[in-house]
């Protein structure tokens, strides 16, 4: 272990311990955490909630376009109602179901558990543009599609059930991890103090740990809402591939943005409802958005559920004998059948339909221009991300500040923000300001920092409320500066959740349609690439299938890549 | 003049409303080793904290040498601090060799080889030389204690900051690792705070304890001093088994003065009351607390025949209700007619215990000299006795 240090190590040595002292000088530290809470203010946040401000300058335009006009406002109210109609019933269905499954995969024990617990995450790496396809393809009635697959159910016409089996599709992976995650930290020996008291198994759970896991169900409540409400490129996969011409307000938003940027595109006066109408949307969503999100708090800390009364012996005959194994296999077979299968269902579509000709005549320079587009754009807002959300989360749970408990409710806003209102909101922002020079390339980029910023900075939270302080304060107390002590003790063991965070983020940003589209049509990531596809006048729904699918590789071979890396360096771990 | 390693003036600490710490003033000398003591919640930690300066001080100095210390950074202060988890805070994902020689490299100011041999020396000097590479987790208990310690010591702080540093040990490793990192401290003459809320743990390795509640100082001093003179009923109280009995003042005499307790007359010495009046505004009220150590009661069994001398005090009769045998020494639960307090504890040795069954009549004397008290009111007394 002696190693001779030679002149060009002690260099490095040198200007490692001239940085060290730098940084830990008081005045860089208080300029490097403000410009992060200035980061956050005026470029994610601001951003996000412009269209508020807009709204409020503009409302004499807004009036007299929007709300004097009675057929845009009855277009936006019926697809605000399509929204909200749908992720109040996602948010419920995920919840009933949610629950047991998740339930299931922490405390029992089962010979598929560790299958079953590594395939729930898959769905997550579909992009949802080519998952709205592919629940469409399974359930739906799908007339423009020439070739359908075998197993291929092909019962649902309509808008409503078709949005909400794919909502379930998208959101229940989300829900079932988070109440899991939860469900893990409450201790199991309170329910087994319960069953020696004479509880049945389900009674002890019911009475004893359902009042305890409230947070864990306004979690799953808030993460089902805001995802279902915010999806954009699924809904509208999902739409065109039934043939449906119903919108939720998400597609709406898509959609005139569309129209604003080709009526520019081609030299015409843009309609003028459009950027007022696509702005009042915008707002109104923010605001369901927001109301929704708090209502599910209140509703899951103030709900009085039948906790007090019991019923022994039903409980005590769904406790034994065969029904806790029905009720595992009814779980299992449910996540199959309503998540897994709707999932991938695309992939046998893609065998079906393969040819060398349908291969040869496809756009492959769109093709591979997208997809860069979209690696690029999902690997800049992640890396952003992570260096300024990891401080971000420093700042909320280790600095002692009544500053730290604002920022860490207003963190969450841009994830609560429906993300073609974001997006929206987002271009609007940077088309309005006049410091920056115009680029659609960036405006993209810092929507999709707005939107997954939330992400890497609730992980890293997570992971440093697990460490003790205590380890810090030793830390510093033997003699190490503050960025000494974070790399030494504190980053070995938030790493992984500063990665699972990074993960997420990338995910959510290489799979999202609705921020793009809204900042602006003209930038074709993959999985607008994938929209206009299927939502063409002309669908190419094999091409769409296979850039899903390539793009689902993309995802898969970062995380297995960030996950090994991780795993063979953390091999110490206690 | 020579100035105190640490002096702390007028120290408070406030989080919102709350005083964790309360007007604070000490002086610690050079090699001191100082034991503050006090139930949970009473603000040793935040103590701790603030001399190492991990936590801010609402108002107040420390001073170290001299120095004044409050805007200095902890990783200048060369102190050591020891937090109070269960592993002893050892960076779970370094071994043994890299926790110990974690303090030396992030100081960055000695060259390797040299801190090579220092962490040698100090692994060899707590006898871990050979699992240099093991990781926390595949320690045991108190070899955890003792890299902590080491990690410690290759800091070359002069200070230690130990919290709670045996608290995850099992009884007989306790009493022996706490002479051991008293001498090893000792020899390298570090000036110690060691906190704890074992009372006899205190005692057994303090210079001197400090004794804390409710972030207020209830009494620093040596060991004896706080154990046979306690200047609050809270530390009286707080070390071995006390008897806490309710009086109300009744008269001076020649030899002392009386208090009625219940039924009975107690005499007390006024050598006591002038110690005891020290800190404390009279009480307008006539109530009194006194606080009697239970090996501090003289017990016989009770012989009819030998009559009473006439100038004996503080004598009485009781009935034994409950027997405890604890090893070395044995409690007696004494029942006496008329008493305000139901029930006194006595301590013997274990080896009188078969003169002493349920129900055995006993002779109880309590010498005047043994009796501390205070003018407290008795509901303090009742809500010591609560907890």
């Amino acid at each position: 272990m002696a190693l001779i240090p030679s002149s060009h190590q002690q260099q490095l040595k040198q200007f490692q311990t001239r940085f060290i002292e730098y940084v830990s000088k008081p005045s860089v530290s208080y300029t490097w955490y403000f410009f992060i809470i200035l980061f956050f203010f005026t470029l994610v946040l601001f951003p996000t909630i412009f269209v508020l401000i807009y709204a409020v300058l503009e409302f004499v335009i807004i009036q007299s376009e929007v709300l004097s006009n009675p057929t845009i406002m009855s277009e936006i109210l019926e697809a605000l109602m399509y929204s909200i109609a749908v992720s109040v019933t996602i948010t419920i269905v995920d919840l009933i179901f949610g629950l047991p499954i998740a339930w299931i995969l922490v405390r029992k024990e089962f010979r598929f558990k560790s299958i079953l617990n590594s395939i729930i995450e898959l769905p997550l790496a579909v992009p949802t543009a080519g998952l709205g396809f592919s629940v469409a393809l399974f359930w739906g009635v799908t007339p423009n599609v020439p070739v359908k697959p075998f197993f291929a159910l092909n019962f649902v016409r309509d808008a409503l059930p078709i949005l909400i089996l794919f909502h379930f599709t998208t959101t229940f992976p989300y829900v079932i991890r988070s109440l899991a995650a939860i469900l893990d930290e409450i201790d199991i020996t309170l329910e087994i103090a319960a069953r020696t008291c004479g509880a049945s198994k389900f009674t002890a759970a019911r009475t004893v740990t359902l009042p305890l896991f409230r947070s864990g169900v306004a979690t799953a409540m808030v993460l089902s809402l805001a995802k279902s409400l915010s999806d954009t490129g699924g809904a509208m996969t999902v739409l065109a591939t039934i043939g449906s011409l119903k919108q939720t307000s998400t597609v709406l938003i898509g959609n005139w943005k569309g129209d604003y940027q080709h009526a520019i595109a081609a030299g015409k006066e843009p309609l003028g409802y459009l950027l007022p109408g696509m702005a009042f949307a915008s707002v109104l969503m923010i605001c369901i958005a927001l109301c929704l999100v708090f209502l599910a708090k209140i509703l899951a800390k103030q709900a009085k559920l039948p906790f007090r009364r019991v019923f022994p012996s039903i409980e005590w005959r769904i406790s034994e004998g065969t029904a806790p194994q029905a009720r595992s296999i009814l779980s299992f077979g449910f996540l199959v059948f309503f998540v897994l299968i709707p999932s991938f269902f695309l992939v046998l579509y893609i065998f079906q339909g393969i040819s060398i000709e349908k291969l040869l005549t496809a756009d492959w320079f769109l093709f591979s221009q997208s997809i860069l587009l979209s690696v690029i754009v999902a690997t800049v807002a992640t890396l952003v991300n992570v260096c300024l959300g990891v401080p971000m989360a420093i700042l909320i749970t280790r600095k002692n500040h009544p500053f730290s408990r604002i920022l860490d409710a207003l963190v969450d806003i841009p994830y609560v923000v429906p993300s073609a209102a974001l997006g929206f909101s987002v271009g609007l922002f940077w088309t309005t300001q006049i410091i920056f020079p115009p680029n659609e390339l960036f405006f993209v980029i810092m929507a999709h920092i707005s939107m997954t910023f939330p992400f890497i900075v609730r992980n890293t939270i997570g992971g440093l409320a697990e460490l003790d302080p205590a380890y810090e304060d030793a830390a510093r107390s033997l003699g190490a500066r503050p960025i000494q002590a974070f790399h030494h003790v504190t980053l070995p063991v938030v790493k992984f959740s500063i990665i699972a965070g990074a993960i997420m983020s990338f995910t959510r940003s290489i799979g999202e349609t609705g921020a793009t589209l809204a900042v602006s049509p003209e930038s074709i990531t993959a999985p607008v690439f994938i929209v206009a596809l299927i939502t063409g006048a002309e669908p190419d729904y094999f091409f769409a299938a296979l850039t899903t699918v390539i793009l689902i590789l993309i995802s898969s071979l970062l995380i297995f890549v960030l996950r090994a890396k991780v795993t063979k360096k953390g091999k110490r771990k206690a | 003049m020579v100035k105190a390693h640490i002096e702390i003036q007028d120290l408070n600490k406030r989080f919102g409303k709350l005083y964790a710490i309360q007007d604070f003033n000490l002086e610690v000398e050079r090699g001191e080793y100082v034991v503050i003591l006090g139930p949970t919640g009473a603000g040793k930690t935040t103590l701790l904290k603030l001399i190492a300066g991990l936590v801010k001080p609402t108002s107040g100095k420390i001073y170290k040498n001299g120095e004044l210390l409050n805007n200095i950074p902890p990783e200048r202060r060369n102190m050591a601090y020891l937090p109070q988890t269960s592993d002893y805070s050892l960076f779970p994902y370094m071994d043994v060799w890299e926790n110990t020689v974690f303090s030396p490299k992030m100081k960055g100011d000695k060259p390797w080889e040299e801190i090579i041999a220092l962490g040698d020396e100090i692994l060899d000097l707590v006898n871990l030389r050979t699992r240099y590479n093991a990781y926390p987790h595949e320690l045991s208990g108190g070899m955890m204690q003792r890299v902590a310690l080491a990690r410690a010591m290759a800091a070359d702080a002069d200070i230690f900051l130990l919290d709670e540093p045996l608290r995850a040990l099992d009884a007989r490793l306790r009493i022996r690792l706490r002479t051991e990192i008293r001498k090893l401290v000792s020899d390298l003459e570090k000036t110690t705070f060691h906190v704890t809320h074992d009372q006899e743990e205190a005692i057994a390795v303090a210079d001197r304890v400090l004794v804390i509640n409710e972030g207020k100082i209830v009494q620093f001093d040596i060991p004896e001093e706080i154990y046979d003179y306690p200047s609050t009923l809270f530390a009286a109280y707080f070390f071995g088994t006390t008897n806490l009995v309710l009086a109300t003042r009744a008269r001076n005499e020649n030899n002392g003065e009386v208090v009625q307790a219940g039924e009975h007359e107690i005499t007390i010495k006024p050598k006591d009351i002038i110690r005891s009046f020290d800190k404390q505004e009279s009480h307008s009220d006539e109530e009194i607390v006194l606080a009697v150590k239970a090996e501090k009661i003289l017990v016989t069994p009770l012989i009819r025949t030998k009559p009473e001398s006439q100038f004996k005090v503080n004598i009485f009769e009781g009935t034994v209700e409950q027997a405890f045998f604890l090893g070395k020494w044995a409690n007696l639960a004494v029942q006496v007619e008329g008493l305000s307090k139901k029930e006194l504890h006595v301590s013997i040795p274990s080896s009188d215990l078969h003169q002493y069954n349920v129900g055995t009549k006993v002779r109880l004397e309590i010498p005047s000299e043994n009796i501390n008290y205070f003018f407290e009111p008795w509901e303090v007394a009742k809500r010591l006795e609560m907890t």
